[in-house]
């Protein structure tokens, strides 16, 4: 794809005569359908160029050489003109050759030329480095900002649209940057350029020259206007039969053992030559606007041809400055349909630079303490002192209490939404509280910095994530430490270990590749029951003096629930920890349970008192669904 | 492999190809009218001339742009034929593979051969005949034209062009590795991003932000060093290229000017070069940039014919042994899933007849669905003999199984489209009220029933508009629809409460009561009502026998009931 838009960009520029070469920037002139808004432009335009001011000589040396390098490209016609008009009078008026003359025309020339070249490279690259430093900036500032913001801000986004900031939005901003603004900005001088050298040669034939540019590019336009239902019905025909395919491979076990791979054959078949009929259309389509716009610039051109060698028998117009009008004709196609784009190119990327900037402004953690925190040392004595919560304005928690001693096994049950996760959510001070305290050993815990607080706790989120990498790495991720080479440093002992309390070992070893396996994104090669596994080996190598479990176990059998839990038991005797579980089932031996309910705790106590309360919990445990 | 697919074009290769030469030679014809122009029309004043020759390059572009559109016209056909049949062929491959003949590749990675691949090729046979054709001969032409203008200055033209062409090739070489790196670092660029954001709550429990943003920091460098470095050759081409040419220009008009005046060559054919010499080295320059391009098709190619050179492992062999023992057999069978250093099923065996309900129990993993996997013929590769009705499966074909078995899978893969079509896909001529019958049977007559589509319910892709149990309850029906002998049940109750479970499984009593019924699963609910129940451990039967025995002489049947004791079982002990 880069070879062809740098022969593109390569035919625009050279601006020598050949009849069919066509309208450059294509491209530019498909650009015109997609547009953007901007709330205000003048403000991302100033903050993009305050992203530039670290490299602003680069930009504005970048920006002088490409004014210079179309400058010089306007120049060259006219000299080469001289040249034939020298050779024209030789053969009209026999007189003997000039050799000075013509030996200074060529050094000027040459100049010319090794200045287009050396001014045309240096801004090329100037400007690759330009953009390219801008946009790492501003990719790094993305991630950083990515880990400060608040949890409020992740819930509230998709990860799809943030994704697209960093994927699509990043890339535009690159892209106008990189070629966008310099191509446009010659594209302007070399428009004004070549307009002036043309009346200055003839400005009748520059006006007849001139009139048919814009008929040509609306009617491009047009075509493509035209164009666009054949392209979307391929684009949908291509998404349902991908569509089609995607379910038939997922859903091989019906397909096989349910007969219904010859029902499939014929229905994909007709789907097939209906996606054929409109893939060659709409390639057709995409492909022919072009020279039929070009139809009415090459006739023209051709016109111009005749017209201007009535002016040249006439002695109107020297033979040089003919051949010298000729190629500017050929040079003004590519910069008006630039120029006519630019606006629109220059509004999308301010709009996705706008986006980005909102993200990089969404609000961020606010850190209260920096105490810091020997885990160690750390006893796990917990207390909920008159906690406010909320998500939004709602109050979830409202004045919640709740004293939990060293060592002690807790568990929280109680229906979807009832709060429980919500609670481990602050004790890992993932958002912050409204109202009251909440504290480990007597000490608030926002004294604490919270990088600091998280080292006391072990945790296995609900959510079980891994990275793409090996087991084993994903299981040193736990230990502590802050680079990505360090994983390697972790003991694999420690990994098998940690792997073995989890009860993971028995099916890591059962892969081929051991804890070599590597992971997809999204760990697809597993089950959802052996991810969990992972991520509970994953929190038994960090040995944090709190444990929490959120729903860790949810895809695992029961009976390997209740082993690994015995396993914690013994493990860390000392421990406090918070189980948090959906089958009653296997918590009866904690401690205590917490019963929740809509954001208030209604009961607490051993299994045995909660039944003999006959409460909630028991009608709970009776209907056997929470 | 591509050579099968194009032939299948010729007639309309040729006729493309016969048209983009046509187009070749009319962009020719152009600038050889204009040396007439100037030769005849400008030095001898003759104003016919010119305008005979104007018209005649008007005549040209018309006729170029016309046989332009005809050639591309028939060349889209061409590319979007190969690619249908890429397609075709492909999915109709892919579709009658067994489980174990798949197990190299991913649905993902099928589904990118089927789709992406597809289109690289026909991007390929696209470039080939379009570009490397025209632009070769368009370089052939132009210079055959300069030739018969003047011999002595297209010498200087055929020198320079393999010079360009090198450098072109040279350039290209260099960047294109590069083009491999901005790619890669791109796609690591977006995969840390988008695993943070899904990660970033175990990212902060762990204090793992530093650690991702160094990581980050690292691969933006990286794209940032590939971009500047391939960049800085490839941006050094095209200028590279246009300085040689005007250099070239320069020359000839030098020399060629020189013999203006002695008369040996005219000002219109020197004009003439220059255009001829232009057109080479820009298409030649393209050329080389484009050839380059090119290795990268063939790793799609390669994967295309990967895909359609794997045959079917699973081919009907012959057996003598046959006996007249009905029912589904499992004899000694050992099972090791490709590639792997441990068994997953060891030493089996056990025997379904007609009438018969039994169920086998184990942990996650523990190889109870592999057990259904070798049932359904989905895998060859074990030790011992499995059969069905007395023959070896192994002799059986893939219909003569699935018309003697209904499988239900554990995850409940149902089709985009109405709630009729998915109960159809069981029994093709199934009458609504059959579907309501099984729909009622897993206690979703009525959630149909009041929707006011009723059975045309629309079921949206991976049926997310359903809950996971109501997935697995249309999909129980689905299968409960089939007419067959057995029925195997894989863990398809796990997501459905106690209740609804029990009603589902009294209908299946009941409707299956002259049938073979093998339940898996996880629950000792599910189970427990089995004639015989096996206690799965790491692959072998460690177990057997009625609920009531295992709960004398099982160890781990009896953990596994502790693990989920509940009041109503509580009576059963």
């Amino acid at each position: 794809m880069n070879t062809e838009n740098v022969n593109n960009k390569d035919k625009q520029q050279e601006g020598l005569p050949t009849v069919s070469r066509g309208v450059g920037g294509a491209g530019r002139v498909s650009g015109l359908l997609t547009s953007g808004k901007t709330k205000d432009a003048k403000k991302t335009l100033l903050r993009l160029f305050k992203n530039l001011a670290s490299f602003k000589w680069l930009f504005i040396m970048a920006i002088l050489l490409t004014l210079i390098t179309s400058i010089v490209q306007i120049l060259i016609p006219r000299r080469i003109g001289q040249i034939i008009n020298i050779f024209m009078e030789l053969i009209t008026k026999d007189i003997a050759l000039d050799w000075t003359v013509l030996g200074k025309i060529s050094i000027v020339l040459l100049i010319l030329y090794i200045f287009n070249f050396l001014s045309n490279y240096i801004s090329n690259i100037l400007m690759v480095r330009v953009s390219q430093k801008v946009i790492k900036s501003l990719r790094n500032q993305m991630q950083v900002k990515l880990n400060s913001l608040t949890l409020n801000y992740f819930d509230r986004s998709s990860a799809g649209d943030m994704t697209s900031l960093l994927s699509n939005d990043l890339d535009n901003v690159a892209n106008t940057l990189q070629s966008g603004l310099t191509s446009s900005l010659s594209a302007i001088v070399l428009l004004v350029g070549v307009v002036i050298m043309m009346v200055v040669i003839n400005p009748i034939l520059a006006f007849l020259s001139m009139i048919v540019i814009p008929v040509s590019y609306f009617m491009v336009k047009y075509l493509i206007k035209k164009a666009k239902p054949i392209f979307q019905k391929n684009a949908k025909l291509t998404g349902v039969f991908n569509g089609k395919i995607e379910e038939a491979y997922m859903g091989e076990d019906i397909v096989k053992h349910y007969d219904i791979a010859d029902d499939l054959k014929t229905e994909l078949a007709s789907l097939n030559e209906e996606l054929y009929d409109s893939e060659w259309k709409s390639s057709l389509v995409s492909f022919v606007t072009r020279p039929a716009g070009d139809l009415i610039l090459n006739s023209n051109y051709v016109l111009l041809a005749i017209w201007g060698g009535r002016y040249v028998i006439n002695g109107v117009l020297s033979l040089g400055d003919f051949q010298a009008f000729l190629r500017y004709t050929q040079m003004l196609r590519g910069p008006f349909n630039q120029v006519l784009g630019i606006f629109n190119t220059i509004m999308s990327a301010l709009a996705s630079a706008e986006r980005v900037f909102e993200f990089l402004d969404a609000e961020e953690i606010v850190e209260l303490g920096n105490a810091s925190m020997d885990a160690s040392a750390v006893k796990g004595k917990i207390e909920f002192d008159k906690v406010n919560f909320g998500y939004t304005e709602n109050l979830l928690f409202d004045g919640v209490n709740l004293k939990v001693q060293p060592g002690e096994q807790i568990a929280i049950v109680g229906r979807t939404g009832a709060g429980k996760t919500t609670l481990v959510n602050l004790l890992m001070r993932f958002y912050e509280i409204s109202a009251g305290i909440i504290s480990i050993d007597d000490k608030d815990v926002k004294e604490y910095k919270t990088t600091e607080l998280r080292k006391a706790y072990s945790m296995v989120l609900q959510d079980t994530w891994l990275f793409s990498g090996s087991i084993r790495d994903n299981i040193a991720y736990g230990a502590d430490i802050s680079n990505k080479e360090d994983l390697s440093e972790v003991d694999f002992e420690r990994v098998e270990e940690a792997a073995k309390l989890a009860r993971a070992d028995s099916f890591i070893e059962r892969l081929p590749q051991g804890y070599d396996t590597v992971l997809a994104e999204g760990a697809s090669n597993l089950s959802q029951g052996e991810i969990q596994l992972l991520t509970i080996a994953r929190a038994m190598i960090k040995k944090a003096p709190i444990i929490i479990l959120d729903e860790a176990t949810s895809s695992v059998d029961t009976r390997t629930e209740l082993l690994i839990q015995h396993g914690l038991k013994q493990l860390a005797a000392n421990s406090t920890s918070f189980i948090i579980a959906h089958r009653l089932s296997t918590i009866k031996d904690a401690d205590r349970i917490i019963v929740m309910d809509s954001g208030t705790i209604v009961e607490v106590g051993t299994h045995q008192q909660l039944l003999d309360k006959n409460g909630y919990y028991a009608q709970m445990y009776e209907a056997g669904q929470a | 492999m591509l050579i099968k697919y194009v032939k299948k074009y010729a007639t309309l290769i040729v006729g493309q190809l016969f048209f983009a030469s046509l187009w070749v030679f009319t962009q020719l014809m152009i600038p050889r009218y204009m040396v007439d122009i100037i030769d005849v029309g400008f030095m001898m004043k003759d104003m016919n001339v010119i305008i005979n020759r104007g018209l005649l390059m008007l005549l040209a572009t018309v006729f170029n742009i016309i046989s332009l559109m005809i050639s591309i016209s028939f060349l889209t056909r061409v590319t979007a034929g190969i690619s249908r049949d890429l397609r075709a062929d492909l999915f109709e491959k892919i579709i009658d593979w067994s489980k174990e003949t798949r197990t190299s590749f991913s649905n993902s990675t099928l589904i990118t051969r089927t789709v992406n691949d597809v289109k690289q090729v026909s991007n390929f046979i696209d470039l080939s005949l379009r570009k490397i054709f025209t632009l070769s001969i368009t370089v052939i032409g132009a210079l055959a034209v300069s030739f018969s203008l003047d011999v002595k200055l297209s010498f200087i033209i055929l020198i320079i062009i393999p010079a360009i062409f090198l450098l072109g090739l040279f350039l290209t070489t260099k960047a294109l590795p590069q083009y491999a790196r901005i790619r890669l670092s791109i796609d690591k660029i977006n995969q840390l991003f988008r695993e943070n954001i899904r990660g970033i709550r175990v990212i902060r429990a762990f204090n793992k932000s530093d650690y991702e943003v160094k990581e980050f920091a690292k691969a933006t460098e990286e794209a940032y060093q590939a971009n500047v470095k391939s960049e800085s050759t490839m941006m050094l081409l095209s200028p590279l290229i246009l300085l040689l040419t005007n250099i070239l220009i320069l020359v000839i008009l030098l020399i060629g000017g020189g013999r203006t005046q002695i008369g040996t060559i005219k000002l219109g054919v020197l004009v003439g070069l220059v255009e001829y010499a232009t057109i080479s080295l820009n298409n030649i320059q393209q050329f080389a940039s484009i050839i380059t391009i090119i290795p990268r098709s063939k790793v799609s190619i390669d994967r295309i014919s990967e895909v359609l050179a794997t045959e079917e492992l699973l081919t009907i062999k012959e057996d003598i042994l046959q006996s007249d023992e009905k029912g589904i057999m499992f004899k000694n069978v050992d099972f090791y899933y490709p590639g792997s250093r441990r068994a997953t099923l060891r030493n089996l065996n056990f025997h379904l007849k007609i009438g018969d309900i039994k169920a086998i129990i184990g942990s996650t993993g523990s190889g109870k669905s592999t057990i259904l996997k070798l049932m359904l013929r989905d895998y060859d590769a074990y030790q011992g003999r499995v059969c069905l009705n007395g023959k070896n499966i192994q002799t059986l074909s893939k219909e003569q199984i699935s018309q003697t078995i209904t499988y239900i899978p554990q995850t409940s893969f149902l089709f985009s489209g109405t709630i009729r079509e998915n109960i159809k896909t069981g029994k093709k001529d199934a009458t609504d009220k059959e579907i309501w019958e099984v729909l009622d049977m897993v206690q979703m007559g009525d959630f149909f029933r009041e929707s006011p589509q009723g059975l045309d319910t629309h079921i949206a892709q991976n049926a997310v508009n359903f809950s996971g149990g109501q997935k697995q309850r249309i999909s129980i029906a689905r299968g409960l629809i089939r007419e067959s002998e057995y029925y195997i049940f894989d863990d398809c109750f796990s997501a459905l409460d106690y209740s609804t479970e029990k009603k589902i499984r009294e209908a299946i009593r009941e409707k299956l009561a002259n049938k073979g019924v093998l339940i898996v699963a996880q629950r000792v609910a599910t189970v427990k009502d089995a004639d015989e129940i096996l206690v799965l451990e790491k692959g072998e039967i460690v177990d057997r026998g009625s609920h009531k025995e295992l709960c004398k002489k099982s160890k781990i049947y009896k953990e596994i009931l502790a693990s989920q004791l509940k009041p109503e079982e509580g009576e059963i002990r």
